[in-house]
């Protein structure tokens, strides 16, 4: 085990940032962290060496150097921002190749762009930092994320740890693996409560991560208001009752294997809306996804103008997909007439799938499904 | 980047608006405050008390405290659609006094929850400040309060 904050140190942070916002408050935050942080008021929204305050439109941060019990260490804090949320809804949303070079959700792209020349700044300015802790709530979370993928790519940092509270998936499933394999899974301390419903949005074919080996899945009740779960304060109070990070370590939930999935998209039952659902609609659109891409070479993403949104390049996909060779086509109108069947509509044998026709399916698949999501059903904490 | 409330956010708060009786927007930026304010021993007469909140813009109000140092704040209340997001709530709030010419904080606390009175889990704001204490970071009630004040256990 390397150096890593406490789950309560790490929470409480993500929440403290928030009061950086009001100058009422950004003094206490100031104080708080008097003794871990070269921060002060002077250096508010300014580069000055050794830490500051960054207050951009869609993004609040601090960037520090840490001292006395972290000395060696420094600190990447990003607010939760409320501007990007209507992104997470939508699918028509674009994505960006990031600063690594994968392609990741365009909202938090930009987001992280605008903060960029400042955080490559107060890089250069560090001298014998062994770690560097990046830490969000929320879109916090996200942005959180990227800036940690790009501090280690940079070779600066020997370690770069990410910890993210109840943070939204940020890119493909191209960016998740490099990501994870850059942090290493173990420096990666994604929490999430079961029932918050941030963490589930985007859908597919966004991907958490770490993508492998663990993270930390908190089990919360079904609360009257559907985002209870996603307060901060909850995500403090499970941290402090927690017994340190390995009281928390629950693996991931086992996903579904081929057989089961395969199974799924075959069967005749009625298709109803459930968390359960849900996660097999994730798994069978990255099953027929993987199957198309290794027996056609058919390519998800690349080679479309930047202008086409995710939901575009997905009809695209799928429609070529269904009009190659039968072993392939197959698993793409099973998962097509599985998704219509999701909206009331049923897809006859060897109807052609148009572009428009797929395209119509997903987006009303994709709005139901958020719809759930927000509902945070009944189904979720079963 | 586009701000409008998304779709689904829209129809969770038309749900919950049904479901409850009260305005779901409608939150307590600053419960009612009862103090009194001394210097050194001595009742603070007649000096100026200003009250800043900040949760979509930054307000304020002012009063004076009595002979006796006393002052009272009514509580105020804003609504937000913002309130329909899953974001974080956060209000920032402080009470300062002018002595000698220059503002000085005696209070500030930021607030997470919409309801009226959890700055200190349901009991009303009621202080006595000794302007020559020192502020200290307190968590006793959830939120991180910084004060110099006193109050009933």
């Amino acid at each position: 085990m390397g150096i890593e904050l406490s789950p309560a140190y790490a929470a409480n942070l993500a929440a403290n940032i928030y009061d950086v916002k009001s100058a009422i408050t950004r003094e206490d935050f100031v104080d708080e962290y008097k003794n871990d942080m070269e921060l002060s008021l002077a250096s508010f929204a300014s580069g000055v060496t050794g830490g500051f305050i960054l207050n951009k439109p869609h993004v609040m941060a601090v960037f520090s150097s840490g001292k006395g019990k972290y000395k060696g260490q420094a600190f990447v804090v990003f607010k939760g921002t409320a501007s990007l949320y209507d992104a997470l809804t939508d699918l028509n949303t674009g994505v960006r190749a990031c600063h690594t070079g994968t392609r990741v959700h365009q909202g938090f792209y930009y987001a992280f762009e605008s903060i960029y020349q400042e955080l490559n700044q107060f890089l250069r300015g560090l001298k014998g930092v062994a770690a560097v802790h990046c830490v969000g709530h929320s879109l916090g979370g996200a942005i959180a994320t990227l800036a940690a993928d790009w501090i280690k790519s940079t070779g600066a940092v020997a370690q770069v740890n990410l910890y993210t509270f109840g943070s939204p998936r940020v890119g493909m499933e191209m960016f998740a693996k490099k990501c994870t394999t850059r942090l290493v899974a173990d420096n990666i301390y994604r929490v999430y409560h079961k029932t918050d419903p941030v963490p589930m949005v985007p859908t597919w074919p966004f991907t958490h991560v770490p993508t492998s080996s663990v993270d930390y899945l908190l089990f919360s009740p079904v609360s009257a208001i559907p985002w209870e779960y996603h307060k901060m304060k909850h995500y403090i109070k499970s941290a402090e009752n927690a017994a340190g990070w390995a009281g928390m370590k629950t693996n991931r939930p086992k996903g579904y294997g081929q057989v089961a999935v395969e199974r799924w998209l075959q069967s005749d039952g009625i298709v109803s809306f459930t968390a359960n659902t849900l996660e097999l609609l994730d798994a069978a659109l990255l099953y027929v996804i993987e199957k198309v891409i290794n027996a056609t070479g058919i390519v998800l993403v690349a080679g479309f103008a930047t202008y086409f949104t995710l939901l575009d390049r997905m009809a695209v996909f799928m429609a070529k997909a269904a009009k190659t060779t039968v072993k392939v086509s197959i698993w793409v109108h099973h998962l097509i007439r599985k998704m219509a069947a999701l909206i009331g509509i049923v897809v006859k044998e060897g109807a052609d799938l148009t572009v428009e026709f797929i395209r119509m399916v997903f987006n009303r698949v994709y709005r139901k499904i958020a719809d759930m999501v927000w509902q945070a059903g009944q189904d979720i904490n079963k | 980047m586009r701000r409008s409330i998304p779709f689904v956010f829209l129809l969770i708060f038309l749900e919950a608006s049904a479901m409850s009786f009260f305005n779901p927007t409608k939150t307590c930026v600053f419960s009612a405050v009862k103090a009194q304010l001394t210097m050194n021993g001595e009742p603070l007469k007649n000096a100026t008390v200003i009250r800043r909140w900040e949760w979509q813009e930054l307000r304020e109000e002012k009063t004076q405290t009595d002979e006796n140092g006393f002052f009272e704040l009514p509580a105020v209340f804003e609504s937000s659609l913002s309130r329909m997001l899953p974001v974080e709530l956060v209000i920032a709030q402080g009470l300062y006094v002018v002595v000698d010419g220059e503002e000085k904080k005696f209070w500030s606390n930021s607030k997470r929850e919409p309801e009226e009175n959890v700055e200190f889990n349901g009991r009303p704001i009621s202080l006595v400040c000794e302007l020559t204490n020192e502020m200290r970071i307190n968590r006793d009630f959830g939120s991180r309060m910084n004060t110099l004040c006193t109050w009933e256990k």
